[in-house]
């Protein structure tokens, strides 16, 4: 019968083997060497030498600077101890600052790789990359509303070698790795994750949206309070997305082709729709909670002439509303549908 | 020879020299500065006697 080996892992053996540990050693042995030696072969000349002296003679002459305050006159000095000390001295200082170097090279490379682990807390995931334009669009916005632009962004693909250098100079940080990987996910820290967004990797791909389902699937369980939007390229899967818990389902094929339509009919819809929908020009759609008691739509409406926003309708649960009698009592959940230059957080009618 | 060993056998030799000079410093050097302080007023006076 196979025996394992249950004893614990050889701690000095660990300890004797690191290089830096071999190296720290090398210098303490050598400075205490080259400090040792001047006492002994310089004193016995020089009376008024302190072990302070030798010290700062050791370290001078080891770090290659040689202020020459003080300077072996013996054979046994000169010879014996401070050629060592500058030999070994440049030695260990040029591994130093090398070692140095390629861990700091390491380093960078393996976060832009996506080798690293994040610890970001309250972040946005961002899931597949298939054009920087399209997640730049997404960073630019992000950072352009006061909800989410205090927000770290964290980036996972399959495919990508390399954060962009776009990207990783707008702080975004990447983790390679398969998204339905949970080891990857873990990676980005999906358990702090705020947001998550599910792009389509492959538009002309129709198992993209299999592939995203499951996505959404492994984040919903592994936690449960992420918001989820995916982005859904057959409308008839938005079902299988809504099943599996996405929060927000976009059918990006559907959206699109309606607003050529509008477009053709109604030329110029397109860019009071491309105002509304962007934190980065003119003013914004934003649904504000509505703090009153039996108040009517007529009054929202008053409230909002008084100030710099425009109310269009209401969203009650998941129903939008536009057009609400003026006689319509607000209830209580009940969302303003408002256009304004920024974000309020609430609306409280008195 | 390894690396490793290489450098291990440095590390033990130079601490060996330095344990060896160190202690040389603090025991004979010491006791002979010292020697030089109590000597020296008596060598003094036995110069001053001597005239």
């Amino acid at each position: 019968m196979r025996k394992i080996s249950t004893s614990k892992p050889n701690y000095w053996f660990v300890i004797f083997e690191n290089k830096f540990i071999k190296i720290l050693c090398l210098y303490i042995s050598m400075f205490w060497y080259g400090t040792s030696g001047f006492m002994y072969f310089e004193s016995p000349g020089n009376p008024t030498l302190s072990w302070g002296d030798s010290i700062w003679w050791t370290m001078v002459t080891m770090t290659t600077v040689g202020y020459g305050d003080y300077f072996p006159e013996t054979f046994g000095g000169r010879y014996l101890i401070a050629m060592p000390s500058m030999t070994i001295g440049i030695g260990i200082l040029g591994f130093i600052i090398s070692e140095i170097s390629v861990n700091l090279i390491a380093s960078y490379s393996r976060r832009a790789r996506g080798l690293s682990k994040i610890k970001f807390d309250d972040h946005v995931l961002i899931i597949n990359y298939e054009r920087l334009d399209i997640v730049q669009n997404l960073v630019a916005e992000l950072k352009s509303d006061t909800l989410t632009c205090n927000k770290d962004i964290c980036l996972i693909d399959s495919y990508l070698e390399e954060i962009p250098h776009a990207l990783d100079r707008l702080g975004v940080r990447y983790i390679k790795g398969n998204p339905t990987d949970i080891e990857v996910l873990e990676r980005a820290n999906i358990n702090d994750a705020s947001h998550a967004i599910v792009l389509s990797n492959n538009t002309s791909d129709i198992h993209t949206d299999d592939i995203n389902l499951s996505i959404v699937l492994i984040i919903k369980h592994i936690n449960k309070n992420i918001f989820s939007i995916a982005e859904v390229m057959d409308a008839q899967k938005i079902e299988h997305f809504e099943i599996a818990g996405c929060d927000s389902i976009i059918c990006s094929s559907d959206f699109t082709s309606n607003l050529i339509i509008q477009e053709l009919q109604d030329p110029g819809i397109k860019e009071i729709l491309y105002s509304l929908t962007t934190n980065r020009v003119g003013q914004q759609v934003y649904l504000v909670d509505i703090k009153s008691e039996s108040k009517t739509y007529k009054d929202l409406v008053m409230w909002s002439l008084e100030k710099t926003y425009t109310v269009i309708g209401l969203l009650r649960g998941k129903d939008s509303m536009m057009n609400v009698s003026s006689k319509e009592i607000l209830q209580s959940g009940d969302k303003a549908i408002v256009i304004g230059i920024e974000r309020i957080p609430l609306i409280e009618l008195t | 020879m390894s690396l490793s060993k290489t450098l291990w056998i440095l590390i033990i030799f130079f601490s060996v020299i330095a344990a060896f000079f160190t202690f040389n410093v603090l025991t004979f050097q010491k006791s002979d500065k010292e020697a030089v302080k109590t000597e020296a007023p008596v060598e003094k006076i036995k110069t001053l006697e001597g005239s």
